[in-house]
C-alpha cells in the first residue's frame, strides 16, 4: 500500500537551518531567546526530526550550498567539501548541483546543520546558567519530547551511516549527539513530571543508542579507510573492544549511561538487565 | 524597494510561494546583497528579530507546500 507523506520542504533544508544559525548569531541572544520559546523550538525539532525519518534521502555527500559561510567554525580540516571537489565523484555531484539549481544533501548534513542551530543555543545562553548545555530553557520541554528528539535523531544517523565516508562528517554526526543529549538531560532533568515517564521514553534512546553503537563497529571494522587509522592496533586483538577503542561515540554513550542524576536509577535497572554484557562478548 | 513590500513580500502564503523559496529574499534583507553581489539597500530597523520570528514561525507553520513524499 502505498502512503502518502506530506513533508515541509523548507523545515528539511538544511539550507534554511543553517541561515536560521547564521540569523541567531547576529540577532541578540535574550530577544531571540524570547521569540524561540514562544513559537515552541524544541517541537520544530522534533517535528523535523520526525520528518526527516520519514524522507527518503539522496545518497549524496556534497552539502554545502553555494553562499559562503563567513566565520564558519564548522569547516574542519577534514571536512567533506572541499575534498569532494577534487575527486571525479565530486565533480558530478557539483555538476548535478549546478544544473539543477539545488544543493545534494545527504541526511548526516543536514542532521548536521540543525545540531549545530541547537549546540548554538546551548553555548550561547550555557554560560549564564552555569549547568552546562542542559540547563537552557529554551530547550526545555516535557521528558517525553527529549527522549523523541534523541531518539529520532539517534535512528537518523543509524541510518546516514552509509554516507559516513570522510572523518570529518563523522565528527559533525557525532557532535550533534551531544547536543541532542544536551536537550534530553534538560527535559529530564528536574523535571516534577519524571514519574510520568514511562520506561520506553526515557530508556528508548539508550538502547537506540547501544544499537547505534554496535553499527558504528562494524562500520568500522568494515571501513578499509578507518582499519588503518589508530582506532584497531592489532596486539589488541581478542581484548574487549570496549576497553581498546575510546572514541567520541564510546565516551557520549559512557556518559549516557553513567551521568549523574535521574539517569542514576536508569542505570541500576541496566546493570541487573547486563546491557553491556553483548559488548563484552566481541 | 520598501521595508512595507519586504515584508508584505516575506509574509505571503500563496501556494505558489513555498517558503523555501523566500530564502533567498529573507538571506538578501539579512546579509544586505543579492545572489549576484549586488548591494541591496534596506531601510529595515531591528530586521534580525524580525526575521527569527518570521523563520521559526514559517517553518513550524509550513505544511508540506506541495511536497508530496512516497513512504
Amino acid at each position: 500500500m502505498l502512503i502518502l507523506c506530506v513533508v515541509g520542504r523548507a523545515r528539511l533544508s538544511g539550507r534554511f537551518w543553517s541561515f536560521l544559525l547564521e540569523l541567531l548569531k547576529k540577532t541578540d541572544r535574550a530577544v531571540a531567546a524570547r521569540c524561540l520559546r514562544k513559537h515552541g523550538f524544541l517541537q520544530l525539532v522534533g517535528m523535523t526530526m520526525g520528518e526527516c525519518q520519514k524522507k527518503d534521502w539522496a545518497k549524496g555527500k556534497l552539502w554545502r550550498d553555494g553562499r559562503d559561510r563567513d566565520g564558519d567554525v564548522e569547516m574542519e580540516e577534514g571536512s567533506s567539501a572541499t575534498e569532494l571537489g577534487s575527486s571525479p565523484e565530486g565533480d558530478v555531484l557539483q555538476r548535478q548541483q549546478s544544473r539543477s539549481g539545488e544543493t545534494v544533501e545527504s541526511i548526516c548534513g543536514f542532521l548536521g546543520d540543525v545540531a549545530s542551530v541547537v549546540e548554538y543555543l546551548q553555548e550561547s545562553t550555557s554560560g549564564a546558567t552555569g549547568f552546562g548545555g542542559s540547563a537552557v530553557s529554551v530547550l526545555r520541554g516535557p521528558p517525553e519530547l527529549g527522549g523523541q528528539i534523541l531518539g529520532v535523531y539517534l535512528d537518523n544517523i543509524h541510518r546516514g551511516l552509509g554516507d559516513l565516508n570522510e572523518e570529518g562528517e563523522l565528527n559533525r554526526a557525532t557532535r550533534g549527539i551531544e547536543a541532542m543529549i544536551g536537550i534530553w538531560k534538560g527535559c529530564v532533568y528536574g523535571s516534577a513530571d519524571l514519574k510520568k515517564v514511562t520506561w520506553h521514553d526515557s530508556i528508548g534512546p539508550q538502547l537506540i543508542l547501544i544499537k547505534f553503537w554496535e553499527r558504528l563497529l562494524q562500520f568500522f571494522r568494515k571501513h578499509v579507510y578507518f582499519q588503518h587509522a589508530k582506532f584497531f592496533p592489532a596486539k589488541l586483538r581478542g581484548v574487549p573492544i570496549s576497553y581498546c577503542w575510546r572514541s567520541r561515540s564510546q565516551i557520549i554513550y559512557s556518559r549516557l549511561l553513567f551521568s549523574p542524576g535521574p539517569t542514576r536509577r536508569f542505570q541500576e535497572q541496566n546493570r541487573r538487565l547486563g546491557p553491556r554484557s553483548h559488548l563484552q562478548r566481541k | 524597494m520598501k521595508t512595507t513590500d519586504l515584508t508584505k513580500q516575506l509574509r505571503s502564503r500563496d501556494s505558489g510561494q513555498s517558503l523555501l523559496s523566500l530564502l533567498d529574499l529573507a538571506e538578501q534583507v539579512l546579509y544586505g546583497t543579492s545572489k549576484d553581489g549586488r548591494i541591496v539597500n534596506v531601510h529595515f530597523p531591528k530586521k534580525e528579530e524580525w526575521l527569527v520570528e518570521w523563520a521559526v514561525q514559517r517553518l513550524k507553520e509550513e505544511e508540506g507546500d506541495g511536497g508530496v513524499e512516497y513512504v
